[in-house]
């Protein structure tokens, strides 16, 4: 979801409290799920992996934003999409870190229902394979393509923001970005089954 | 971190059309990627590469959630999702106008604007109406609804073998064999109406309560004669079922053969519970399907009858002229074995009985061979110390010894690391100057597998293949940072050094890497040169010997002509094993990275940092900022680098944090020596609060757990 995308459904979340509202609230956070979940999947590390799943990472974040989103609109009035994103993903840091925490002492939560009923029985089950496919691609990437996918393909920050992050200059990072695009794509062209869930698949040479 | 190539022109011509092409989208200028075909050249393949990958995340990313059931689909009611191919879903519904329950097949959305995927949907369809027969699943009707392609078929009840393989619950092997005759006569059915199934696999055949087992899933079946949809080279069959021809794309070669194959496949993977190449590596999928013989059943499975052996062995021949040429054949020898009657063995023996046939004729060069295997196995247990599994590193003890007879302790151990992760410690070396030792081997393949010994008809030349336990010496120097004029240079010192090792002309190439030269060397004469080329690198374990030499082994099939001449044992100061999970990780194709960190040695940075962290407390209780140019003038004269890291952490907490990076990034010169400012470092990145590998790399080395950080220079 782009950050066009999360402007639009954003405005609504952020509206005085009425049903429409909180409707729009969970539009939005369903529109976000998927990419949540490819964000956590490149963000946890193997050991919080083996404790919990992508998906429930997401389901945590999401959760936070729902509770937070009052916070926000507070401090940002009616949300500037690019604040959105910032929060969001610092709502998602700091979830990762206290999951990292106490992660012994997690337990998988339920889904919280967020159901938009236009989606077609074909997509639900399609498109689940589809954001795990894309887990497990990401997964198999270096961990510097890992990164500079995730900070500028799912955070939205731009080559320059990147830069220092990932000690490089912007114009690497570029060339980065070119190349982890390219093992991505690499990846998701492999046979069909050549990886499970749960396994780490094999490095591709670069 | 593994290295990255350095960034070439055509590298950034390919960041800027991309970019370009992102600009003009941002604009409201929607462009065809195709326009930049003559920009980009060559590299324009790579450019829809990357613009494949950007949309895969996109889609991925755009992806509500799930819809509620049952629902309203057209004229039917779905009930519950039973499973999902590679093409479509399948829910279980109830057709409303008859009442009855059917299985209902939709293609997936997201695809559905494929006009491959269409075509191939359509073509099940029909490929499915054309067939009947009672272990084939019969077709009711296919359509359009909500703007999806469906068809209606049979709802069969029951599991798929692949979920009985897994559960460990396929049907003794007599009785497996008569149900699969049967299916093989289904699958010959079809072939007779100039279908090929092309996707035959475990999870494709629903086996009945009562046993029955049932063919479905055309996805991918082709119609002769029919309209060639699919891509020369795209490989749609699911990749451990493949065929050679499969795997190699060759349309004009997939025939009713290739099903043989597959179905083979299947039957190996029933019998044994195991695939005959168990891989995950798509690499070594393709070319040990591609290059080798599958392993006889019998040798995963021991209580294999001899005669299934066989006709599995005969459905996986290379070459499809090799295998049964009809699936009526097949079924034929299915059934004589699910009888207990002889099955024609013809072309399809396995490696036990030809190497038995082979031993006949050529006792006298196997008896040198296993001569020569056991002198150099008595030679490897002589080497190699380690426990399997384990990474074991430890002094030799005549080094022990000269430590004891020089009264001198043990000083610390390096930090030895492979593929960026510790994996254990060295013994200091005292002529091992301080800094990062690196070296980089691309290993070509990784697997270590005994191969039965057998008859070869491509190389009739070399008679018979061992698992020789072969050794390759790989070279290299304690590397110092610069001198030596890289990869030949090394080579010529050694050489000159060595003379019992020589280097290999045609496996020198593509050895180095990176920042550091590697070298391989092997005992004179120890291979013939002509075998050279063929060699695929297998290494399993690895010894440091004097001189900050690395000595890699490997073992293979290979025909060794002459005795191994191993350097001499007494020459090791350590040696030892991968552990399990390095081996793990190391993959065919993948520049495996080496080296060795001696401890950093107490360095005057610590009275720095005790300075430093007095300043910060000292700030944190008066927060204002005209103490920072005190705190300069007092720390300048003597600590210029202290004080920029000061400056660094006032930007920090003013939320500058972009600058406070650059700020501490630009103290952190050498890894090894500069750990204050990779402490600060770490502790801004945490605080910019985006997790990436630096910061983890970083602060993995801070606590001995990893090399030195590749940071990269300005």
């Amino acid at each position: 979801m782009g950050l066009s995308e999360t402007h639009a459904a954003l405005r609504g979340a952020l509206g005085v409290p009425s049903p429409a509202r909180e409707q729009a609230r969970e539009q939005l956070l369903t529109r976000l799920r998927p990419m949540l979940v490819l964000w956590s999947g490149t963000r946890m590390s193997p050991r919080l992996k083996s404790r919990m799943e992508p998906e429930d990472v997401a389901q945590e974040i999401m959760a936070r934003v729902l509770k937070g989103l009052d916070g926000f609109q507070a401090a940002h009035g009616d949300g500037e999409t690019r604040s959105f994103h910032a929060w969001l993903f610092t709502v998602g840091e700091n979830c990762i870190r206290d999951l990292v925490a106490r992660e012994d002492a997690i337990k998988r939560r339920p889904p919280v229902l967020l159901s938009v009923s236009q989606t077609s029985p074909s997509q639900a089950a399609y498109r689940r394979e589809q954001v795990e496919r894309m887990l497990q691609a990401l997964d198999a990437l270096e961990p510097e393509d890992r990164d500079v996918i995730r900070l500028i393909k799912l955070q939205g920050l731009t080559a320059g923001e990147a830069a220092p992050l990932l000690d490089k200059t912007p114009n690497a990072v570029r060339i980065q970005l070119c190349r982890a695009l390219k093992a991505l794509h690499l990846r998701l062209a492999g046979p069909a089954g050549s990886t499970k869930a749960g396994e780490t698949p094999p490095r591709l040479p670069r | 971190m593994a290295p990255l190539d350095p960034p070439s022109t055509s590298d950034e011509i390919l960041a800027d059309a991309l970019e370009e092409y992102h600009g003009r989208i941002a604009l409201g200028q929607p462009t065809d990627p195709a326009s930049y075909a003559a920009r980009l050249g060559s590299r324009f393949e790579e450019f829809l590469e990357v613009l494949a990958a950007e949309e895969a995340l996109d889609r991925a990313m755009a992806e509500p959630e799930t819809a509620p059931l049952p629902r309203a689909f057209g004229p039917f009611t779905l009930v519950r999702e039973v499973g999902h191919g590679g093409v479509g879903v399948v829910f279980e519904a109830i057709e409303r106008h008859l009442g009855r329950t059917v299985a209902v097949k939709i293609l997936r959305t997201g695809i559905d604007t494929d006009e491959d995927a269409k075509e191939r949907f359509r073509r099940e369809a029909r490929a499915c109406a054309h067939v009947r027969h009672d272990h084939i699943v019969t077709i009711h009707g296919a359509g359009e609804a909500e703007g999806q392609l469906y068809y209606a078929m049979d709802l069969v009840p029951g599991e798929s073998l692949e979920e009985l393989i897994k559960a460990g619950r396929v049907p003794e092997s007599r009785r497996l064999a008569g149900e699969l005759a049967k299916v093989a006569d289904a699958l010959s059915e079809i072939h007779a109406k100039g279908v090929i199934h092309r996707d035959i696999k475990p999870s494709n055949l629903i086996v009945r309560p009562d046993g029955l087992m049932m063919l479905t899933d055309f996805g991918l079946a082709r119609v002769d004669g029919g309209l060639r949809v699919t891509r020369t080279g795209q490989l749609l069959v699911t990749g451990h079922y493949a065929s050679p021809e499969q795997l190699l794309g060759d349309q004009r070669r997939i025939d009713r053969r290739s099903d043989i194959y597959n179905f083979g496949v299947m039957l190996f993977h029933a019998v044994t519970g195991q695939l005959p190449i168990p891989t995950d590596d798509w690499n070594v999928l393709y070319r040990r399907r591609l290059h080798e013989r599958p392993p006889a059943p019998r040798s995963i499975a021991p209580e294999v009858h001899p005669d299934l052996d066989g006709i599995i062995l005969k459905c996986l021949e290379p070459e499809a002229g090799d295998r049964y040429q009809t699936a009526a054949e097949l079924a034929a020898q299915l059934r004589n074995f699910a009888a207990g009657r002889a099955v024609d063995d013809q072309g399809a023996l396995s490696p036990s009985v030809r190497f038995g046939r082979g031993l006949k004729r050529r006792w006298k060069p196997l008896a040198a061979a296993a001569l020569l295997l056991v002198g150099a196995g008595l030679g490897l247990r002589a080497w190699w110390t380690g426990r399997d599994g384990t990474l074991e590193l430890r002094y030799a003890p005549q080094f022990a010894a000269l430590l004891k007879s020089s009264g001198l302790e043990a000083p610390p151990p390096a930090t030895v690391w492979i593929n960026e992760k510790q994996v254990g410690a060295l013994p200091w070396r005292g002529d091992l100057a301080p800094g990062v030792h690196r070296g980089q081997v691309r290993i070509e393949h990784a697997d270590f597998e005994a191969y039965p010994l057998e008859d070869d008809p491509e190389q009739p030349d070399r008679g018979f293949v061992v698992d020789a336990g072969a050794r390759v010496v790989r070279e290299v120097l304690p590397m110092p940072r610069a001198g030596l004029g890289g990869l030949g240079g090394v080579g010529r010192l050694l050489e000159g050094s060595h003379p019992e090792l020589v280097r290999p002309p045609s496996l020198t190439r593509g050895l180095s890497g990176g920042e550091a030269p590697a070298e391989l060397l092997m005992p004179r004469g120890a291979v013939r040169t002509q075998d050279l080329a063929e060699w695929m690198l297998d290494i399993n374990a690895m010894a440091f010997v004097p001189g900050g030499r690395l000595v890699l082994r490997r073992g293979k099939e290979e025909l060794w002509t002459a005795p191994l001449e191993l350097p001499s044992p007494e020459s090791h100061l350590v040696c030892g094993r991968f552990p399990d999970a390095v081996l793990a990780r190391i993959r065919p194709g993948e520049t495996l990275t080496f080296g060795w960190v001696p401890p950093v040695p107490p360095s005057g940075t610590r009275p720095e940092a005790r300075a430093f962290e007095e300043t910060v407390r000292v700030l944190a209780s008066d927060p204002s900022a005209e103490l920072v140019p005190q705190v300069e003038q007092t720390y300048a004269a003597a600590h210029p680098r202290l004080v920029a890291l000061l400056r660094a952490r006032a930007l920090a907490a003013s939320g500058l944090l972009s600058a406070a990076l650059q700020q501490v990034r630009a103290q952190v010169r050498d890894p090894l020596r500069d750990r204050l400012a990779l402490e600060e470092l770490v502790r801004v990145l945490r605080q910019v609060g985006v997790y990436t590998q630096l910061e983890q790399d970083i602060d993995d080395f801070l606590r001995g757990q990893g090399p030195a950080p590749r940071l990269c220079t300005r």
